[in-house]
C-alpha cells in the first residue's frame, strides 16, 4: 500500500484515499495539508511552539510521541485560543504548501482561513443542485449547469458542468476505469463567478415560463422546509423581493447508521409522577453535578478575590520606573560639539593612517 | 553482672567474631518420611517436545463473543470514513427532556460504547498512520454533544424536582385537602376512577407506590398510610354502619400503624374495607397495638411479609 521512504504527509491517503473520485482526492490531500500546519498551533504549548514552528509539516508527530491529549477536551479551550493567540505566517506556510503540493492536489482559487469560510446557507447562497450561469470571462462564459458541491476550504462552488484542468495524476489517486495519468479534474468557481439562474412567468407571453439570470438574492423570513427538515429563510430576488427562489431539493439518503428512528426519539416516557420520589436514583446524582465544585462551594479563596478585586494604580513595581523615565527624560540630550567632530576626526585619521 | 562484657566500637566486634574457622554444622541425618508432593501435574508424566508453532495469524483464534470486540465496529480493525455516519446530528435537549432516566441512561452507554470504537480507530489514525486527518473525531464530537445534553438534562430534572419540594411545602395542606373533598364526593359509581385517583395521588404526595415491594418505608410512608387508611374508611363509612362505628370510635382518624396497614392493604371494596375493620376491632380487643417508637420497624416488617406472600403465589399461580 505504501512505502516506507514516503513522506508521512502520504501514509493517510494510501491507506483511505483509493477508490475516492478524483475531485475527492483533491480536496482530502487539502484537509490533510491543513490539518497537520494547524494541529502544529493547536497541539504544541507555548513552550516549544517556536521550535515547532519551522518544522515540515506532517513531521509534527514524531516529536510529540504517543500522545492521548485527544482523548479528552480538557483545557481545550486554552489551547485553543493559544492556537488563535499565535503568529501563524500565511505567506509561510502558503509558500511551503505550493512547494509541497502536487499539481493535481492544488487549489485554483486561494485557501481562505477559517474566519472567512462560509459557515451556513446565508453564505453560501447557492446549494448543490442549484441551477447557475457562469459569468466569468473565458471560454465557460454564458454555460449554464448545476452546482455539483461546495469545496469549503476555499469557498468555491464546482459545477456539473464547468472549467476543469488537465493535469498529472498519480496512480494510487486513479479512479475505477481510469486508463492514463493525464486526467480532467473540475476547478472550482467563485460566488461572484456564477449568477442563480431561475424560470420565471413571462410577462410579454402570458403562460410561459423564461429563463433568467438573478444579479443577487436576500433573505427575508423564514419558514420551516419539509425537504431540508429545518428552519430556512426564503430567497428573493434584490429590487423585486416578491419573487421567492426556492431552495434545491436535497438528494434523498437513508438514515445514518447511528441515527434513532423518529418514532422512537419523540415517544415520551418521562413522566412526573411524585414530588416526594425523585426520578433520579441517588447514586447517579454524583455523575451529574460535582457537589464539590468550586463554583457551589460558597467560598472564595484568596486567588478569587485577587482575581476579582482591581489592583492600585500604578503597581508599586511600575512607580519607581515610571519616576525613573521622567528623571531620565529631564536630562538635557547631549550635543554634537565641534570638539567632539574634532575628536571623532582624529581616531578615523588614525585608522586609515594605519592601512595606508 | 550484666554489664560485664568487655565493651568495644562495633566495627571491632564484627572484625573479632569467630567466623572463619567455626566448626561446620553436621548434615541432617537423611529422613525417612520423605513426603510426596502434593498435585502432580502433567509435566511429570506426558510433557513431549514437539515442533515449534509458526507465529501466523491463521494460528490464531479469536472467540466472536470475546469482550474486547466491543471497541470494534462490526468486527473491522478501522472503518473507512465513508463507512462512518456523517448524516445524524446530536439528540437535543428538547428530545431528551422527554426521555426517563432508564432511557437516558441506556442512551449514554451507547453513546460511550460508540465512542470507545472511534477512540480506538482515532488513536491508530493519529500514531500508527502518522495521519492528522479528523474524519472520526467529527462524528465523536456529534456524540460527545449528546452526552453532555444527557448531563444537563439530568440535572434541570434534579433542580426542578428540589424546588417543585420546597415550594409544595407551603401548598400541600390545601391541596390535600382539594383532594379529600374530590374523592369523597365523588358517587358510588365511579369508584374505580376515584380510587385510580388515589393511587396517583399516594405517589405523588406520600411517594407510596401501588407495588408494595417497590417502596421504602420512612416516616413519610407511614404517615401516608395512615392518612390514606382514614380516607379509605371515610369513603365506605356512609355505605357501612360498622366502617362508620369504626371510624367514630377512633375519632375520625386511624393512628395505629398496624391498623392502618391493615385497612390500606384491603382491597377497595364495601366487604373487603368492613372485613379489614372486623380484624381491627380484633385486634384492639386483644390490645394488639404498634407503639410509636416501633413504627417504622414493625411496617417494614408488615410490607416485607406481604411482598414475599405475593410473589409466593404469583409462582405458584404460574406453575399451575
Amino acid at each position: 500500500m505504501y512505502s516506507k521512504s514516503s513522506s508521512n504527509i502520504w501514509f493517510g491517503i494510501d491507506i483511505y484515499v483509493c477508490g475516492v473520485p478524483v475531485k475527492y482526492a483533491r480536496k482530502i490531500f487539502l484537509t490533510l495539508k491543513f490539518n497537520t500546519q494547524l494541529s502544529h498551533q493547536v497541539l504544541c504549548g507555548a513552550k516549544n511552539r517556536s521550535n515547532q514552528r519551522y518544522s515540515v509539516p506532517g513531521s509534527s508527530f514524531k516529536s510529540f510521541g504517543m500522545s492521548y491529549k485527544h482523548l479528552s477536551k480538557a483545557g481545550g479551550r486554552v489551547l485553543e485560543q493559544m492556537a488563535k493567540d499565535a503568529d501563524i505566517r500565511p505567506g509561510y506556510y502558503a509558500k511551503l504548501t505550493d512547494k509541497t503540493t502536487p499539481a493535481f492536489a492544488k487549489p485554483t482559487l486561494p485557501i481562505v482561513n477559517e474566519e472567512s469560510r462560509f459557515k451556513d446557507i446565508k453564505d453560501w447562497k447557492f446549494l448543490p443542485g442549484d441551477r447557475v450561469v457562469v459569468v466569468k470571462r473565458g471560454k465557460w462564459r454564458g454555460k449554464v449547469s448545476r452546482i455539483n458541491e461546495h469545496e469549503v476550504n476555499t469557498n468555491g462552488y464546482i459545477l456539473e458542468e464547468g472549467p476543469t484542468t488537465y493535469v498529472p495524476i498519480p496512480k494510487d489517486f486513479w479512479q475505477p476505469g481510469q486508463a492514463t495519468h493525464m486526467a480532467n479534474i473540475p476547478v472550482p468557481l467563485r460566488q461572484e463567478d456564477i449568477r442563480l439562474v431561475a424560470d420565471i412567468d413571462d410577462p410579454e407571453v402570458p403562460g410561459k415560463t423564461k429563463t433568467v439570470a438573478v444579479r443577487d438574492i436576500v433573505f427575508r423570513d423564514s419558514y420551516y422546509d419539509e425537504n431540508h427538515k429545518k428552519v430556512m429563510p426564503y430567497r428573493c430576488v434584490v429590487g423585486q423581493e416578491d419573487l421567492i427562489i426556492p431552495w434545491p431539493k436535497p438528494e434523498e439518503t437513508a438514515d445514518g447508521e447511528l441515527a434513532t428512528e423518529a418514532q422512537i426519539a419523540r415517544e415520551r416516557t418521562y413522566v412526573v409522577d411524585s414530588v416526594v420520589k425523585s426520578a433520579i436514583p441517588k447514586a447517579a446524582l454524583l455523575t451529574i453535578r460535582n457537589p464539590k465544585s468550586k463554583f457551589r462551594r460558597g467560598v472564595l479563596t484568596a486567588k478569587d478575590i485577587s482575581k476579582l478585586v482591581a489592583p492600585q494604580m500604578p503597581l508599586p513595581g511600575r512607580k519607581a520606573y515610571i519616576e525613573q523615565q521622567k528623571k531620565l527624560a529631564q536630562q538635557p540630550k547631549p550635543t554634537l560639539t565641534d570638539e567632539y567632530k574634532e575628536k571623532i576626526g582624529f581616531h578615523v585619521f588614525e585608522h586609515f593612517k594605519k592601512k595606508i | 553482672m550484666l554489664f560485664t562484657a568487655k565493651r568495644g566500637f562495633h566495627g571491632t566486634v564484627s572484625a573479632l567474631a569467630r567466623t572463619r574457622y567455626t566448626k561446620p554444622k553436621p548434615k541432617p541425618e537423611p529422613r525417612s518420611n520423605v513426603r510426596r508432593p502434593t498435585q502432580e501435574t502433567h509435566h511429570d508424566r506426558d510433557l513431549k517436545v514437539s515442533a515449534p508453532i509458526p507465529p501466523a495469524a491463521g494460528n490464531l483464534e479469536c472467540p466472536v463473543d470475546h469482550p474486547l470486540w466491543q471497541f470494534f465496529s462490526a468486527q473491522k480493525f478501522m472503518r473507512k470514513p465513508e463507512e462512518l455516519d456523517q448524516k445524524s446530528r446530536s439528540w437535543t435537549i428538547p428530545e431528551l427532556r422527554r426521555k426517563s432516566f432508564e432511557d437516558l441512561h441506556s442512551l449514554w452507554y451507547t453513546c460511550l460504547k460508540e465512542r470507545n470504537i472511534l477512540a480506538r480507530e482515532n488513536h491508530l489514525l493519529l500514531h500508527s498512520m502518522k495521519s492528522s486527518r479528523e474524519v472520526y473525531k467529527d462524528v465523536d464530537e456529534r456524540i460527545r454533544t449528546t452526552m453532555w445534553r444527557i448531563r444537563h438534562v439530568l440535572s434541570e430534572r434534579d433542580w426542578a424536582f428540589r424546588l417543585a419540594q420546597q415550594d409544595f411545602q407551603e401548598h400541600q395542606a390545601e391541596f390535600i385537602k382539594d383532594f379529600e373533598g374530590l374523592f369523597l364526593q365523588a358517587e358510588a359509581a365511579q369508584d374505580v376512577e376515584s380510587f385510580e385517583m388515589l393511587s396517583r395521588f399516594q405517589l405523588a404526595v406520600f411517594g407510596i407506590s401501588e407495588y408494595i415491594d417497590e417502596n421504602t418505608v420512612d416516616r413519610k410512608f407511614v404517615d401516608g398510610l395512615k392518612y390514606l387508611a382514614t380516607l379509605k374508611l371515610k369513603k365506605f363509612a356512609s355505605r357501612n354502619d360498622s366502617i362508620q362505628q369504626l371510624l367514630t370510635t377512633s375519632e375520625n382518624k386511624i393512628s395505629d400503624a398496624g391498623e392502618a396497614f391493615i385497612i390500606f392493604t384491603s382491597e377497595n371494596s364495601e366487604s373487603a374495607v368492613e372485613e379489614a375493620c372486623n380484624a381491627v376491632k380484633e385486634l384492639r380487643e386483644q390490645g394488639n397495638a404498634v407503639s410509636r417508637y416501633d413504627e417504622l420497624e414493625t411496617v417494614a416488617e408488615y410490607v416485607k411479609q406481604l411482598a414475599q406472600t405475593q410473589l409466593e403465589t404469583e409462582t405458584s399461580e404460574e406453575t399451575k
